[in-house]
Parts: C-alpha cells; structure tokens; sequence
C-alpha cells in the first residue's frame, strides 16, 4: 500500500511539473529556454508513461525525442543564434487574442482533468516486449510499414534540399 | 519499521555505488598520470603518499580552493547547471549495472544492483542520449568561441557515434533475447564446445569492435578527443569553467569511462560470470565482484593505453570512419546476427 501512495503522490508531482514546464515554453522570450523547458516536458511525459506501465514508450520517448530531435532544434539555435524576442512587436489584434485563448484553453483542460478524473498507476496499458512487437508486425503491420515509407521521404527531401544539385 | 528495511538497503545500495565509483574515478586520475609516465619513461607523480597514490585527494582540495570565474557573457543558469548535466547521467548509468551475484548476509537476500530493469539497455541509450546536452550547453552557455566549437564538435560526433553503437547493441540483444542487463549475463554463462566461454565477444566480434571504437567516441577520449583538442580549442566546451565546476567535469568524464568499461564487461564479456565456476552464496558473490573488476579494470587501462599510444583524427575523418566505416560494419552485423538467429544456430 506504501508503495502505491508513494507512486501516486510522485504522479501528481510529475504531472504539475509537465504542466508548468509546458507555460515555461510558451513563456519564456529565449528561445534556449523554451528549448529546455520542452526537454523538461518531455522528461516528465516520459516518467507519466513509467508510472501508467508504458515502460517501453516510456523509454522511447527520451530516446526519440530527448536524445534525437530535441538535440536537432538545439542544434538549430546554436548555428542560427537565434536572439530573444524584442517585447511590442506584437500585433495589436494578438494582444486581445492571446489572453482570451489562453484563458479559453486552460479552462478547458483543467475541466477535462476534472471532469474524467484523471486516474494514477493503473497498469491496465501494461504489455510485455514481444507482444508489442508481435502486434507491430502483424495486427499493425501495413500502418508501420506507411510510416517507415513517410520517413524514406522525408529522409529524401531533406537530402535534396540540402544539396541543390544532385 | 520493517517496511522500512528495503528502502534502507536501496539507500544503502545507491551510497556504496556511488562512494565507490567516486573512488575508482579518484584512483583512475592516479592511473591516468603514472601510466602516462610509464608509456613515456617518465616517474609521474610520486610525491604525496606512497608511490604517489594521494595526489587525487590533494588535486581534489586543490579544486575546492580555487577561485572561481565565470564569464560576463555567459548565460548564469545554464552555466551552472551545465557540468551538473554532463555528471548525473554518467553516474545514474550505475543504476543498471549487475555488479555480482544476489548473496545472503544478515538474513537479507540482497542483489548487487541497484535497480532490475525489465528495460536497462533502454535505460542505458537514453542516458547517452541525455548526455549530449550537458556538453552542448557547458558549450554554448560559456559566450566563447572555443567553446561553442568544441560543444557542436562533440554533439555532432556523438549523435553520429550512438548509432552504430546502439545497432551493435541490437545485435546482443538479439542474440540474448533479452533487454535486461541481468538476462544478458546469464545468456553468456554457459560453455561452448566444451571449453569457449559463450562470451558474445567470441559470436559477437565485428558487433565488439564497433561498440569498442563507438565508447572510445563516446567518452570523448584520443583518438576522438576532438571536442577538446587542446592544441586547437584550448580545452574546447570546459575552457570557460574553473574550480569545482572544472573539477565536474573531469569527473564526469571518468565516470563515463568507468560505466562505459562496465558496459563493454556486460555485454560482451559475460559481466560477473566466470567460465567453468558455479558462483553461489556470499564467497561467490565475493568472486563474482573480482571478476567484474578485473574485466572493467583491463578495459579501464586499455582506455589509458589507447589515450598516450594514439595520435588525434581530423574531423573529416572522424566523421567519414563513424558514417562510412563503422555504420555499415554494424548493419552488416546486425544482419549476420538475424540470418545466424532465424536458421538458429
């Protein structure tokens, strides 16, 4: 029973801390520190996923996105040094806009969050390793294989772009 | 209270680790300079305790009474929270690692790890993959050219270095069938044809010397040192760092050479195992350890060896044998590991 409070307790912390770390990336002027406060968010969905028994997605998540493609959009910051953005440059329409969405989205997540109750450490996404897999390749096999396909292309493109004569 | 002892013994567990890589880290800045006097007939420091052997404590008090200087340019928070970033997951790789056998003692069975990971060869690719930023950042934050030289080197050849290492990771666990760490050893403790160790060295080897050759890139050490090569980037993405914070990073450097030889000890040399010995109870526990460090030792040494034997690559190169060399060598390997797999051999 400790141990199954300890981890709930954990979860809400982990799930604040996404929250917060998702505002600091919107909030932030440097571009550095949304950076870091994504890495954050990322850290933090990938320990949500530990503690609902995806512990598979769970460590994808940092390998992917913390590893991989953050480190890219890094990259793209230090050779382009992006600056921080002036203050009141803003359009004036996007003055009014901003607060109203804001203030539109928030309330509606935070009524999601209460209306479906959103429950802590329930293992019921637990799958073992070869079942995932066995799944991948067979139930789920011409969606992966369009997938591995998306990314031949992208792969491509982002070769030609990068060459400009072949 | 006794719901209290297994978190006691995690507690327990995490100091003794911890304390004890500390340590090796401190011998190995030992080793470092008189196996460099050795390789160059020279004495190397001899002076503070018995053949030398103080000189780490007195370079650690010497680090703690340094000033320190940080640069008007730099961007405060992430300067001090870079050499953090670069210690703690070469540390937290620990974590994973099966120092020996479980042993009794106080009628507590207790495992030499910290933590069973269904998934610690995950664990272990995401950490690497996390530890890019601390140099990025110590790089970019410092508001120096060398620096940020030295940190887009190192993030580049370690993004490019962390592909073949972890498709030669696929291949052992192809061939163990396993993700954990633990399941990996006991897959290499039998005896083939009677007298070779079923050591993935032996079935693993063209998988071997890719992961060797993508740990010495890893660790940023010679002969792919070129984040910081100090004939050309005074000492790349740490330049601007003094004292304690220095002192992290050369830490943390170690550190991730320890677990980088442990790593090479699990996966391709059978960790704690011993060929032809059943290791059981606390005396086998005992045994087991020894060989774990005599393995991780040999590797840790050959680190040394390699770093005053070797001269320094040129980026092209080192860029041309990751993608050119190495990357094909391991998809080769990967493949050869699936055919011998599927005919099940």
């Amino acid at each position: 029973m400790g141990e199954l409070m300890t981890a709930n307790v954990l979860f809400y912390i982990f799930l604040i801390l996404t929250l917060l770390f998702g505002l600091f990336v919107a909030l932030f002027r440097s571009p550095l520190y949304s950076l870091l406060s994504l890495l954050g968010v990322v850290s933090c969905l990938s320990v949500l996923f530990y503690f609902y028994g995806a512990t598979f997605i769970s460590f994808i998540q940092l390998i992917v996105y913390a590893g991989g493609i953050l480190v890219l959009f890094l990259f793209v910051i230090m050779l382009l040094k992006l600056q921080p953005e002036e203050r009141g440059g803003e359009h004036p329409l996007f003055k009014v806009l901003a607060p109203i969405l804001f203030f539109a989205f928030t309330t509606a997540g935070i009524s999601i969050l209460f209306v479906h109750r959103i429950k802590p450490v329930e293992y019921k996404f637990y799958v073992e390793m070869d079942e995932f897999s066995y799944k991948l390749f067979t139930d789920y096999g011409l969606p992966f294989e369009a997938i591995t396909l998306l990314l031949l292309a992208s792969a491509v493109g982002a070769f030609i772009i990068a060459k400009r004569k072949i | 209270m006794t719901a209290l002892i297994p978190f006691i013994v995690i507690l327990i567990k995490i100091g003794v680790v911890i304390g004890g890589v500390l340590t090796v880290v401190a011998f190995m800045t030992w080793v470092e300079r008189r196996g460099s006097a050795l390789i160059q007939d020279r004495l190397g420091p001899n002076r503070v305790g018995p053949f030398g052997l103080l000189q780490p404590v007195a370079d650690g008090l010497k680090f703690l009474f340094k000033e320190e200087i940080i640069p008007l340019e730099a961007d405060k928070i992430i300067y001090h929270m870079a050499p953090l970033m670069i210690f703690t997951p070469a540390l937290a790789i620990f974590a994973v690692i099966p120092f020996s056998t479980p042993f009794e003692i106080f009628g507590l069975k207790i495992e030499p790890l910290i933590s069973d990971l269904n998934f610690g060869i995950l664990y272990i690719i995401a950490l690497s993959g996390i530890s890019v930023y601390g140099i990025v950042l110590a790089g970019f934050s410092s508001g120096s050219k060398y620096p940020l030289i030295g940190a887009l080197r190192s993030s580049a050849q370690l993004i490019s270095y962390e592909i073949p290492m972890s498709l030669s990771i696929l291949s052992v666990l192809i061939a163990s069938d396993t993700f954990s760490l633990k399941g990996i050893i006991s897959a290499q403790s039998s005896v083939n044809y009677g007298f070779i160790p079923n050591w993935f060295v032996f079935s693993q080897f063209i998988g071997f010397f890719v992961f060797l050759i993508a740990m010495f890139a890893e660790t940023n050490r010679i002969p792919f040192d070129l984040p910081e090569a100090e004939a050309e980037l005074v000492a790349g993405y740490h330049t601007e760092y003094s004292s304690m914070k220095f002192a992290l990073f050369f830490l943390g450097e170690y550190a991730h050479m320890i677990s980088a030889s442990a790593l090479i000890t699990v996966l391709y040399f059978g960790g704690h195992t011993i060929p032809f010995v059943n290791l059981s109870g606390f005396g086998g526990a005992i045994l087991g350890f020894i060989s774990f460090s005599l393995k991780t030792g040999f590797f840790l040494w050959l680190f040394v060896w390699v770093r005053w034997t070797l001269p320094r690559f040129r980026y092209d190169q080192l860029m041309a044998l990751g993608w050119k060399f190495l990357f094909p060598l391991s998809i080769l390997n990967f493949v050869i590991t699936i055919f011998f797999k599927w005919v099940n051999l």
